[in-house]
């Protein structure tokens, strides 16, 4: 592989990388939380419609 | 008004990893390296790192903020989302594509998503083992399809299909939690791991003939990364980056807004959205990139390897990859390890293609879930016999040309068209940071209001005039295939009339709806 060659893919693997485990440290840092009046358990609920006729 | 019935996502990371399953599909691992391999190796990351940011992230996060907006007030696809961005009797019927290209796509989808399930067996059970030459490997891949039988397909392949159809049907029928999210937070963890395995056999192989010591891994990486500067001059290089990084996200064809219309009303669409889109682009570009070509290089040569890429994606995938991979110890292991992966892969992009049909007969028209399954799986079904007894005829490229690229384009143009510039650039920008956990740079509502859609523009003129008139007129298809090319146009307008229809009945004055309009 020539310089230019590894420039090319250690700047792309590193730039993914970097940019891929800040999200995913962002992510870590605040996971999503139910909202107010809305209880953890009926989120958990069978799917359902919201209008279902059956 | 939140709809609180619909259901949520459990976790984030649940999300992240059910999203870019959507966007990880066969295409990152056999597409891409081809695309680079052709297009000026190492160059080509340049308008490929270009269309991600100009083009592919800012449309992913208008398709996010817009998912969001529509299941909050309880409409989770295209028609019922393009409606409350632009209130005229054309918008529903316009959204109407974000259910038709999933249903087309994911029905000969399915099918290629069957022959891994196949391959996985073979492999496991050493049922190509003696087939060591491309050509050899093309026969067996022939035959498995039952491309000489009388009916187009063999009963193994339609079996695997039939069981694939099931398996996916199982996985719907637990919901948005206890299906997708629970597949996804499996199956992408091993994906990973899998790829990863893949990856390091291959860095390590070094040069495994050793009277070629020159076709080196090594030099199958300089093969794939090698810059050749010169084409970056050349405008079909940069067509064919924009191309890859618009399909391998999954943008535009209306499955990311579906996912996200299950998010709660301040959960963030920005790092969690770009989360995704980083997952796959490592997944393709660390991952991908480094396992099938140089793999290939190292049995075959430069040369060998210039026919590979060639080619086309499918001959690397399931004739080249088999025969190189049974030269190596432990070759069971490796070749049921890659077509495992290649397997979620496709399972997880497949369920991603279904949702849309589900979450709409269940938001709009009121059905229960386990109808909306259940019509969704049947209508996929019988779609899928097309593109499945005209495979020899071309059916499924021609499903593939009008549904997967001109279809595609057409409707991210649309959609950022709505989200931008009737609903307002300013009301857009709110909306994608409405409960942000980062701002944006500003400069990008600069790129998603002119930058964005003159790309999307641009592309989609490019496939309107310089390949659709001839696809249109089936130059150069043989007269036996004619049948079967207008016999897959026929599916796509059938699939648009039964579509068009639902939706007009789901938004006729007075119908009964999953939510408020």
């Amino acid at each position: 592989m020539t310089p230019l060659g590894w420039l090319f893919l250690t700047t792309s693997w590193a730039v993914l990388t970097v940019v891929t485990v800040w999200c995913f440290v962002k992510i870590w840092q605040a996971p999503f939380k139910p909202e107010e009046g809305q209880p953890q358990a009926a989120l958990d609920s069978p799917p359902r419609a919201s209008g279902a006729t059956e | 008004m939140a709809h609180n019935s619909r259901e949520a996502w459990k976790t984030r990371l649940g999300l992240v990893l059910a999203m870019a399953g959507n966007a990880t599909g066969l295409g990152n691992y056999l597409r891409f390296p081809v695309q680079a391999a052709e297009n000026g190796g190492g160059a080509f990351m340049i308008p490929y790192f270009c269309a991600l940011i100009f083009l592919a992230i800012p449309l992913m996060w208008c398709e996010w903020a817009m998912g969001r907006l529509g299941g909050e007030r309880g409409h989770g696809t295209a028609p019922g989302i393009f409606q409350l961005l632009w209130n005229h009797p054309v918008a529903k019927y316009l959204g109407a594509l974000g259910i038709l290209l999933p249903v087309a796509v994911g029905c000969y989808y399915v099918y290629v998503q069957s022959w891994t399930l196949a391959y996985t067996y073979f492999a496991l059970f050493g049922t190509y083992v003696g087939v060591t030459s491309r050509a050899g490997m093309s026969e067996f891949l022939a035959g498995f399809q039952g491309r000489q039988s009388s009916w187009g397909v063999s009963a193994l392949a339609y079996l695997c299909f039939v069981l694939t159809m099931a398996f996916n049907t199982w996985i719907l029928s637990g919901g948005i939690r206890r299906g997708i999210e629970r597949a996804a937070s499996w199956g992408m963890p091993v994906l990973i791991g899998l790829s990863v395995l893949l990856t390091l056999r291959v860095l390590t192989l070094g040069a495994p003939d050793p009277w070629h010591p020159e076709h080196h891994v090594w030099n199958g990486m300089g093969f794939l990364w090698n810059p050749d500067l010169s084409r970056l001059t050349d405008a079909k290089v940069w067509l064919a980056a924009a191309g890859q990084i618009f399909f391998t996200l999954s943008v535009g064809f209306g499955t990311i807004q579906v996912y996200a219309s299950y998010l709660r009303s301040r959960d963030d669409v920005v790092v969690t959205g770009l989360s995704t889109t980083m997952v796959n682009e490592w997944g393709e570009v660390v991952l991908g990139s480094t396992i099938a070509i140089p793999i290939a290089y190292a049995f075959f040569g430069p040369q060998g390897t210039v026919e590979v890429a060639q080619g086309g994606a499918f001959n690397l995938g399931f004739a080249t990859m088999p025969v190189v991979l049974q030269q190596l110890p432990w070759h069971v292991a490796f070749g049921t390890a890659w077509f495992f992966l290649l397997f979620i892969a496709g399972t997880l992009s497949q369920l991603a293609l279904m949702q849309p049909l589900i979450t709409f007969l269940q938001d709009d028209l009121g059905w229960s879930h386990r109808r909306a399954v259940l019509v969704t799986s049947t209508v996929l079904f019988l779609a899928a016999h097309v593109p499945i007894l005209g495979l020899q005829s071309g059916a499924l490229d021609e499903l593939d040309f009008w549904a997967g690229t001109f279809g595609v384009t057409l409707f991210a143009l649309v959609e950022t068209i709505l989200f931008v510039w009737l609903f307002r650039p300013q009301r857009a920008w709110e909306e994608i940071h409405r409960g942000a956990q980062v701002r944006i740079p500003r400069l990008f509502l600069w790129v998603l209001t002119y930058v964005t859609p003159l790309y999307l523009l641009g592309l989609f003129a490019v496939w309107a005039i310089q390949y659709s008139p001839a696809v249109l007129a089936m130059e150069g298809v043989p007269p036996g295939d004619v049948p079967w090319r207008w016999g897959a146009r026929l599916l796509l307008l059938v699939l648009l009339g039964f579509i068009g229809f639902a939706v007009h009945k789901a938004f006729r004055p007075g119908a009964k709806q999953g939510g408020d309009t």
